[in-house]
């Protein structure tokens, strides 16, 4: 009998290339190496596709196996760069000298949840993403779009839990702020400027 | 007291493990005082959802600048037969 999910590594790179490149992309942010990972995550799926036992769609197990591909990279390239990730001067940003508020989050015109509906909500969001330093977007993505435990993260990058929540805050006062501007805040902070009084 | 600086750190570390008793009780007096705070940490919270919401969500067709290159197209497709082909004459 025929199983209604199976795997066909000659549609692979036409059915899925596209999607699995734009995963890497969104996490390491070079065309080359993306392509690599991809290609190194086909090569993996292929010599296990007798484990594939139809429990989830073939996208979804291919996207998880090059999941594992980016971590192993992460990893290695962790070790090599764990010093870019604690600049104090992008809190700056946000704080004065006295530690209060500089750029004020502003209340938000948009629900979130009824943002998430609509057609420009993937753009802005990956385009806030792409704008963030690339160490902070990476941290981000793993343990707020892959949903990772802190603990995991730690160990594949090779920081401390104190470290992690650092880059963690920072991430999120950058998403946030951009977020704000771009599409969720009122339109006079859009234009980055002051309310007409009434 | 704390600073707005301290406390937009401290809140964020709240979502990723639970903070002692005492120190929620000083975050939630300084909200009580500080809209801003307040605000922050109700969108980094929102923020959390809308990362899921994206993970979840399904794919739009992707830009020209977002695909695979042809180029790299052929090469993964060249080295996925050759896998094939190598591990068929074992």
């Amino acid at each position: 009998m025929k199983n209604e999910r199976t795997l066909d590594p000659e549609r692979w790179v036409v059915d899925h290339g596209n999607i699995l490149f734009k995963y890497a992309m969104a996490r390491v942010r070079n065309r080359e190496l993306a392509e690599d990972l991809v290609q190194e995550g086909l090569l993996a799926a292929l010599k296990s596709a007798g484990s594939y036992k139809g429990a989830s769609t073939e996208r979804t197990w291919l996207v998880g196996i090059l999941k594992h591909k980016l971590l192993d990279h992460l990893r290695k390239a962790g070790r090599e760069r764990a010093s870019d990730t604690l600049d104090e001067r992008l809190e700056d940003e946000f704080f004065d000298d006295r530690g209060r508020w500089k750029i004020r989050p502003a209340k938000w015109t948009v629900d979130p949840h009824e943002a998430l509906k609509q057609d420009d909500f993937r753009a802005v969001f990956e385009k806030c993403l792409e704008e963030a330093p690339e160490r902070l977007a990476q941290v981000f993505a793993l343990r707020e779009i892959d949903e990772l435990e802190s603990d995991e993260i730690c160990k594949i990058l090779e920081v401390t839990s104190t470290n992690l929540w650092v880059m963690l805050h920072r991430a999120r006062l950058k998403l946030r702020q951009c977020l704000e501007l771009n599409w969720l805040g009122d339109d006079s902070s859009r234009a980055q400027t002051p309310a007409r009084g009434s | 007291m704390r600073t707005c600086k301290e406390v937009a750190a401290r809140l964020s570390i709240g979502l990723e493990e639970p903070l002692p008793l005492g120190e929620r009780m000083t975050l939630r007096l300084h909200m009580m005082m500080c809209g801003y705070c307040s605000r922050y940490y109700d969108q980094i919270r929102a923020l959390r959802d809308l990362a899921q919401g994206y993970a979840a969500a399904d794919v739009p067709p992707l830009g020209e600048e977002q695909k695979l290159s042809p180029q790299a197209q052929e090469r993964i497709s060249q080295a996925l037969s050759k896998a094939q082909s190598d591990s068929a004459d074992k």
